[in-house]
């Protein structure tokens, strides 16, 4: 039964992951006045099928001077950590239902990180592995600000468990109290995904494709596919923390299609914006980041500890 | 459970023996990783949800730092694996000899000893509520390390506290 759910989520996640990658393509071609993939099928619909064939049929390159086993732990390290992300989140039943679940996640994205070190460093390449440093500071400096956001919003919570969220939110969106940090959240999450405007580890005049230049066929792909689970499942999670749906016990069904269509309102923003955006520059990347948000979330961070407890109103701690 | 954690934590060791082998220290870094995700599952394994998940956050984001300097300090042309010389693997086989040597010494003489007890564990830390109080066992860990281990949390800080000394005196620059 447990191996049923699972599928029950890794499939639909798959799915869905492969159409993102259509839609983006599609997205992008409109706003250039152009057509996108529109050949392999109706629309195009085919052409993640077409794409996913091919990719996984090409050789895999393993470079002579790589260190092998590095080399391929990383690809499956990235798209096993996606998957893993997805466990706690409710729509509106989790997978396991964790009392840490926001810990869990933070966790699981944290070593996500340590993916992109890798397959850098296995490359045994400048460019890969100049690409990877850059990620890695991007990446580890803005799960700073991540965290305090989450702890802020936590503290209004009263708990690590994300499914006491949607209890919280069945009134208001959590959104309108803290609009300030739901706004830094969505350009921190964009940056702890990669996704233009902060996609510096890819930039391709420069570092020809980041960390993961030496990848061909299958593990570049498991790359690929982590990458874009992990845009759907950030965006699930900012929707689970600030927009939390109504949940109607009766009929849960709602909650879910209430959910995946925020998400994919916000996931599709993810796409407008990398059309809109050029990119940053390094410094103002980190400028950004350490010299905006974190001072900004600390403070909204101290003010969110002290208004409960200054009023009273702390949220139920068991 | 027993058993779970008893073949946890000889995984743990073993990830310590694989980084003090002294392969690459990317190697070093993964084994490192390995043995801290262990260690974190065996205080999950004893009801810490929190501490062990907090600690394999913080282990892991904060010594992210540290290999993200190794990876980009120590590049080599040839790194070291735990196969590639006679040195490593033997250091690798030495260890795994000893951790044999000592697990086989626990079973046959020894016995795992209960050091917590439950009576005194109700000044740590009770959440309150309107009628009933209760004690978490994640926060109670928390405490009983403070408790229990306090010599052992000086000691702690301490020897952080000049090992922070001794880094900036290496790393002064004239």
């Amino acid at each position: 039964m447990f191996l049923v759910n699972l599928l029950l989520l890794i499939i639909p996640i798959l799915v869905a992951m492969a159409f993102l990658t259509l839609i983006e393509r599609k997205m992008l071609g409109y706003m250039q006045l152009r057509k996108g993939p529109n050949v392999v099928g109706p629309y195009g619909l085919l052409q993640p099928f077409a794409d996913a064939m091919k990719l996984f049929i090409k050789e895999p390159l393993k470079p002579l001077t790589s260190s092998i086993m590095l080399f391929i732990i990383a690809p499956t390290l990235a798209l096993t950590l996606a998957f893993t992300m997805w466990i706690p989140l409710p729509m509106p039943m989790p997978l396991i239902n964790m009392n840490m679940g926001v810990l869990f996640i933070l966790a699981t994205s944290s070593l996500a990180v340590y993916a992109i070190l890798w397959s850098g460093w296995a490359s045994n390449s400048k460019y890969a592995l100049i690409g990877a440093l850059r990620a890695v500071a991007q990446t580890i400096s803005y799960e700073v600000t991540l965290a305090i956001i989450l702890l802020s919003v936590l503290l209004m919570n009263g708990s690590f468990t994300l499914s006491t969220l949607i209890t919280t939110q069945q009134f208001s969106w959590l959104l309108f109290p803290t609009w300030p940090l739901a706004m830094m959240w969505f350009i921190s999450t964009l940056a702890e995904t990669n996704r233009a405007p902060f996609d510096l580890t890819e930039g391709e005049s420069e570092l020809v494709s980041g960390f993961n230049v030496e990848y061909a066929a299958g593990p570049f792909a498991l790359f690929f596919m982590a990458e874009y689970t992990n845009i759907i499942m950030m965006n699930a999670l900012t929707v689970t923390l600030f927009m939390g749906a109504l949940l109607n016990p009766i009929l849960p069904e709602t909650f879910t299609l209430n959910f995946v269509l925020k998400t994919l309102i916000l996931t599709s923003t993810f796409l407008w914006i990398r059309a809109s955006y050029p990119r940053f520059r390094y410094d103002q990347l980190m400028h950004l980041l350490w010299k905006n948000f974190l001072p900004l979330t600390l403070a909204l961070c101290m003010w969110h500890i002290s208004l409960p407890i200054m009023t009273a109103c702390v949220p139920p701690q068991m | 459970m027993t058993y779970m954690t008893y073949l946890l934590s000889m995984l743990f060791v073993l990830g310590f023996v694989g980084f003090s082998s002294k392969p690459s220290p990317i190697y070093g870094g993964l084994g490192l990783i390995v043995s801290g995700g262990i260690g974190c599952g065996v205080v999950l394994y004893f009801g810490g949800s929190f501490l062990g998940l907090m600690v394999f956050l913080i282990y892991l984001g904060g010594m992210l730092v540290v290999f993200g300097y190794t990876t980009a300090m120590a590049t080599e042309e040839y790194p070291e694996t735990w196969g590639s010389s006679v040195v490593i693997w033997g250091a690798l086989l030495l260890g795994f000899l000893v951790e044999f040597l000592i697990v086989m010494f626990m079973v046959l003489y020894d016995e795992v000893e209960v050091v917590i007890e439950f009576k005194d564990s109700g000044n740590w830390m009770v959440f309150e509520g309107d009628e009933l109080g209760l004690i978490r066992e994640d926060s109670m860990g928390v405490a009983a390390m403070y408790n229990c281990g306090s010599w052992l949390m000086v000691v702690a800080g301490w020897s952080l506290f000049v090992s922070i000394f001794i880094v900036i005196e290496i790393t002064r620059g004239n």
